[in-house]
């Protein structure tokens, strides 16, 4: 028998191009939504920080996914959209 | 040393002669904490003898029980003395009047420490309280904010300048709207690491309590002014004592922890004897065969068959290498790593494991969802390594069935839809021969496969448990699945439900290692030939893939 510590919330892109900055959703398990609007170019740790500010809870006792794919602090919005088009 | 023990005698005997004669003749007899500190600087030079002697260990020789519990070791002065003139009335008005001023002087210090103790405490608690009334307040304005406005989808700004950011994050918290009204569950996790003070407070009393009672204990001891009733009241003492002793491990014990420590190379031992027999049933039901057929006399086939089944064998060698010592020391550093140090990372699947989440590996312990994931991932590498000597797989990670059934036993395609993009996989889930979807049950990992080769949907539990609503929403979701990305229905009406009789767990937390080893098994097309017995092995194994990032 087994624990899963990180069993989180999964964001989803709505893409606006031509601009810098991208609104982000975080779709908790519980289907609460939070939105987030960030630049492209920002690591995700800082919305991960203030959403688990929000939700009261520790960063490492949840996980980011994006299209069932693990996300790191230190992504950013750019390189998952990079990544998600190979 | 036979001078030293003279003069510890000496003084023993000065020590048993003062006490019973009188005790107002020495300078400090009204204080009877300083007579029974005087015992026990007698005491502790007897036990620093005794450890130059005998050379065993006395660990307890500094608690006051343990000091008082080797009283009794020296008997005979104490008998004697009692047939010799003592004042009696003179003793017992003495430690009468001396006994009860000690114990108030006692009481008096104790009890201030102790209301002190808890004065603070309750201090600390009404501050917490206070602290945690406040804090609801404050919450409940935001709440009573975030219902007036739960209309209102409004954007956090996490950074509407770079350099603000500090600032900004705080507003967010504090000023934006939430879509959601789970602020009102979570304030109340957050509050409950302040309650944490309460044991503290209910400690400080114990403890002190604790030293009055031990004391009072020497009080009554002293006050006690038949010798014999201080007898009796020592081998009650003794009683104790024994518990101490006991303490020191015994001969039995010690062998026993010696024939433990051997166990582990027994294993492995009888590890490497069940593979061999393994292989060697491998050998006789391939040989026999080859001479039957022979008989028939059509040698491709028998070569064929044969080929097939070397192959068969050294994947199911492959699947039970031993671990080299140079790996097995690997494993065992990895194991006892710092919990913070990143061992290793996966970029593909942006998994990182560090010492924590590798330490779920450890005998007995449950395997969190990081280690099988990667696992898994490692599997699929694996397979694409080498495809022609594995099957054609998909892992599906931890989340998966989560995601899909919302958390709560619905059913959700859409959450996951485009989890499985032939852009982002590489190849489409209709081509797999088998699908693996682990599920996590709170407590319990297992695993469910879709199973396209042998048309089934199939459910492995190492607890035997059976799940036939799961295999439904997987059929619903194969459906769902092949018919959003290929624009094709398919029929399974016809596959079949099955409950893998699979290697059941012996214990309460092998669960996750069974679960991934039916993914490895399968997916080597091999039967699930293992048991309780392998699951050290295995995690071992699995440590060692992971911090190679390869699994074999």
């Amino acid at each position: 028998m087994s624990t899963a510590p990180g069993t989180g919330a999964g964001p989803e892109d709505e893409k606006k191009p031509m601009e810098q900055h991208i609104n982000l959703k975080v779709k908790g398990q519980d289907g609460n939504e939070v939105f987030f609007r960030i630049k492209r170019s920002t690591q995700l740790r800082k919305l991960m920080g203030a959403y688990c500010d929000r939700q009261s809870v520790e960063l490492n006792s949840i996980a980011f996914l994006f299209d069932g794919r693990r996300l790191r602090g230190e992504q950013t919005p750019d390189e998952i959209l990079k990544l998600s088009k190979l | 040393m036979g001078a030293l023990a003279g003069h510890t005698r000496k003084r023993a005997d000065d020590y048993f002669s003062n006490v019973h004669r009188a005790t107002p003749t020495v300078p400090y007899s009204p204080n009877y904490d300083l007579s029974a500190g005087d015992r026990i600087s007698k005491k502790r030079r007897l036990s620093c003898l005794k450890d130059a002697l005998s050379v065993t260990p006395l660990k307890s020789s500094g608690l006051i029980s343990s000091r008082i519990s080797r009283y009794p070791a020296v008997p005979p002065p104490i008998r004697r003395e009692i047939h010799a003139p003592r004042v009696h009335v003179k003793y017992g008005a003495a430690t009468a009047s001396s006994g009860a001023c000690s114990s108030d002087e006692m009481g008096n210090v104790l009890s201030l420490r102790y209301y002190e103790a808890k004065v603070q405490a309750l201090r600390t608690l009404k501050f917490v309280k206070e602290d945690v009334e406040l804090k609801r307040d404050g919450e409940e304005d935001d709440e009573e904010k975030n219902r007036k406005e739960d209309d209102v989808v409004e954007v956090i700004d996490v950074e509407k300048e770079a350099d603000k950011f500090e600032l900004l994050d705080d507003m967010s918290v504090d000023e934006i709207g939430a879509v959601d009204n789970c602020l009102e569950g979570c304030s109340v996790v957050t509050d409950h690491p302040s309650f944490d003070a309460e044991p503290v407070l209910t400690e400080v009393p114990g403890s002190d309590s604790k030293l009055m009672a031990s004391h009072e204990a020497f009080n009554r001891l002293n006050e006690v002014v038949n010798v014999e009733d201080a007898e009796r009241m020592v081998e009650s003492w003794s009683l104790n004592a024994q518990a101490d002793v006991g303490s020191l491990t015994p001969v039995h014990k010690r062998l026993y922890e010696s024939v433990q420590r051997r166990n582990p190379r027994l294993q492995a031992l009888d590890f490497q004897i069940n593979l061999e027999e393994k292989r060697l049933s491998f050998y006789q039901s391939s040989h026999p065969k080859k001479k039957a057929v022979e008989d028939v006399g059509s040698e491709d086939i028998v070569l064929l068959s044969d080929e097939e089944k070397v192959e068969l064998e050294d994947a199911l060698n492959e699947a039970f290498i031993p671990l080299t010592d140079e790996e097995e020391y690997e494993v065992r550093r990895a194991l006892s790593v710092n919990r913070n140090k990143r061992l290793v990372s996966h970029q593909k699947s942006g998994i990182e494991i560090t010492g924590e989440a590798i330490q779920c590996l450890r005998p007995r312990t449950w395997l969190n969802d990081e280690v099988i994931n990667l696992y898994l991932e490692l599997l699929k590498e694996r397979e694409q390594r080498e495809p022609q000597r594995f099957l054609k797989c998909h892992f599906f990670n931890t989340f998966f069935y989560k995601k899909l059934t919302k958390g709560e036993g619905s059913y959700d395609f859409k959450a996951v839809r485009r989890w499985t993009t032939l852009r982002k996989l590489g190849y489409s889930l209709a081509d797999c021969d088998m699908i693996f979807v682990p599920i996590h049950l709170d407590v319990h990992w297992c695993m469910a496969v879709i199973n396209k080769r042998d048309q089934k949907f199939q459910y492995l539990d190492s607890l035997s448990g059976k799940d036939p609503v799961a295999l439904k929403r997987l059929a619903q979701y194969y459906v769902d699945e092949v018919k959003d990305k290929s624009g094709n229905n398919i029929d399974v009406s016809n596959w079949k439900q099955e409950f893998v009789a699979a290697p059941r767990q012996q214990n309460g937390y092998d669960c996750g290692v069974f679960m991934i080893k039916y993914a490895d098994f399968c997916s080597r097309g091999l039967e699930l030939l293992f048991s309780q017995e392998h699951m050290q092995y295995f995690r071992e194994r699995t440590v060692k893939e992971i911090l190679r990032l390869r699994a074999d």
